[in-house]
């Protein structure tokens, strides 16, 4: 028993090693297929459903397909100009918030140094502007290349979708290919783990999807009601990063609050918008969460930050997205591959 | 050939629909809608095993729930066959449970056809369908109860004869 175990365990650390070095290779053309494996997740329980009521796959794949082209066509055509448009003004108002900002900071400045005269060679807010400067230049040679890349129209309109549609056209038969190859003796074994990763990875990104929409349009709702600008741009914001463990929901905020304090210039406002996205946190995390994510494989906080700082090492931008379903992954092979009985041999022995 | 045989040619699936109505004359799945039943098709998997293969050995920890598509299996106990399943029969339903270890072992008497659910599928369509889930239950506890009955059966006959 301990000899085999001890092989399973060799023998999936060599498969999950050679997997993670053919994905790091590959990783600069991995994005449109993950994409496309999102969406085939996403959308795969409908067909299985369709799939149910008698219709061939291919038909249900047809007709989901065809109803979610037109439903992503339209949320591009009306929702995408809108946000382009946010961004571009809220790009033509930088420096006027820059400067409001400034001004700001330095009458605290001011303000400090009157009470505090021995802080006055400090210069902290010149400080600051210069390595906000600097950090923004960085990121502006990076964003353009980086964003064309990931979401050229032909990936989006293209390929993605063309992806998606192959990926659930054949993921149905996937299982029962690789059963029939799997030796008898790792039937069972083999189907426990298709069948349990399957349901992580369904549970993780479909939920993680819903989410996004779900914290999105609440944020977008709560900041038009709040009335601050460009409400849709960062309420779609704040829904992507919240795919970020821990880290997301703050940084979603942080754009919002600056956005808040330009327009109306006091800290109400910034308490406003807090408390407003403590509000959708709140929501998500006790009514949404347990919804669609429910008993999920758990991973320990420490788990995550390291997954998640580990992927961003590695993968940049997509080794935080895809970092906690990884982990989750090896951690249900462990599970599978070395799962007890559920009871005690005293107990097994009374049911015999 | 009317209009609703040439849809049903075009969209509906001729297997799955054969599937349906093998599964509807399976003892576990007694009572169960013609609805329910394409669900528990949809995930359930055929493979196909050759004869004096083993399904599964005596110990192992089960998860999967087994029926009889075509073929047959004898169960053995420490290398003594003590019953066999053919056409129509499931076997491993305490598997569907509990996280038990396998009380006997299943070998193939012939080419074998077996569909097999497991146990994350059967449980999440308890889930979603309560009713049916309950119909379920009935049936499985139905089967368990005739199995114990055989089992003492033949343990009193083997009693009379010492």
């Amino acid at each position: 028993m301990q000899n085999i175990s001890l092989r399973s365990l060799f023998i999936v650390g060599f498969l999950m090693t050679a997997v993670g070095v053919v994905i790091f290779l590959l990783k600069g053309i991995l994005l449109p297929f993950l994409l496309a494996g999102l969406l085939a997740y996403f959308l795969s329980p409908i067909i299985s459903k369709l799939q149910a009521l008698g219709f061939k796959r291919q038909v249900a794949v047809l007709i989901l397909f065809s109803v979610f082209l037109v439903v992503f066509s339209a949320t591009v055509y009306f929702i995408f100009p809108a946000v382009v448009r946010q961004g571009t003004s809220l790009k033509n108002k930088m420096p006027e918030y820059s400067q409001k900002i400034k001004n700001s900071f330095y009458n605290l400045e001011r303000e400090v140094e009157n009470k505090l005269p021995f802080a006055q060679k400090a210069k902290f807010v010149d400080d600051v502007e210069q390595r906000i400067n600097t950090f923004i230049y960085e990121q502006k040679s990076h964003l353009p290349s980086y964003l064309l890349r990931f979401f050229s129209i032909f990936s989006l309109f293209v390929l993605i979708p063309m992806l998606t549609f192959f990926m659930l056209l054949v993921s149905g038969g996937l299982f029962d290919s690789m059963l029939r190859y799997l030796p008898t003796k790792y039937a069972e074994r083999g189907l426990g783990l298709l069948y349990e990763i399957d349901e992580m990875l369904g549970r993780y990104i479909r939920g993680q999807l819903i989410e996004v929409l779900f914290v999105g349009i609440l944020s977008t709702i709560g900041l038009l009601l709040l009335g601050i600008n460009y409400a849709l741009l960062i309420g779609s914001v704040a829904g992507i990063f919240n795919v970020i463990p821990y880290l997301g929901p703050v940084a979603g905020t942080i754009p919002a609050v600056v956005v808040g304090f330009m327009e109306y210039q006091n800290f109400a406002i910034v308490l406003k918008v807090i408390l407003m996205f403590i509000v959708v946190q709140y929501l998500d995390n006790h009514i949404i969460q347990p919804i669609v994510i429910g008993q999920g494989v758990k991973l320990s906080p420490v788990a995550i930050i390291f997954s998640v700082m580990a992927g961003a090492q590695l993968f940049g931008f997509l080794g935080i997205l895809f970092a906690v379903p990884f982990a989750g992954m090896i951690k249900v092979v462990f599970i599978v591959l070395f799962r007890k009985p559920a009871i005690s041999s005293d107990c097994q022995k009374m049911l015999l | 050939m009317n209009l609703l045989d040439i849809f049903s040619k075009v969209f509906m699936d001729k297997e799955f629909k054969e599937n349906v109505n093998f599964f509807s004359t399976i003892a576990l799945f007694k009572g169960l809608s013609i609805k329910s039943l394409g669900k528990l098709v949809s995930v359930a998997h055929k493979k196909t095993y050759f004869s004096g293969e083993t399904v599964f050995e005596q110990g192992q920890v089960g998860r999967v729930l087994y029926i009889v598509k075509s073929g047959g299996v004898s169960v053995t106990k420490n290398a003594q066959k003590i019953s066999s399943y053919s056409v129509g029969e499931s076997f491993g339903e305490v598997a569907m449970l509990e996280e038990l270890p396998r009380t006997a072992t299943i070998v193939c008497d012939t080419d074998t056809e077996l569909y097999l659910i497991y146990k994350v599928k059967y449980d999440s369509f308890i889930e979603q369908y309560p009713k049916a889930g309950l119909t379920l239950f009935k049936n499985l506890a139905l089967s368990i109860s005739a199995k114990l009955r055989n089992c003492l059966d033949k343990l009193d006959k083997s009693f009379k004869k010492d």
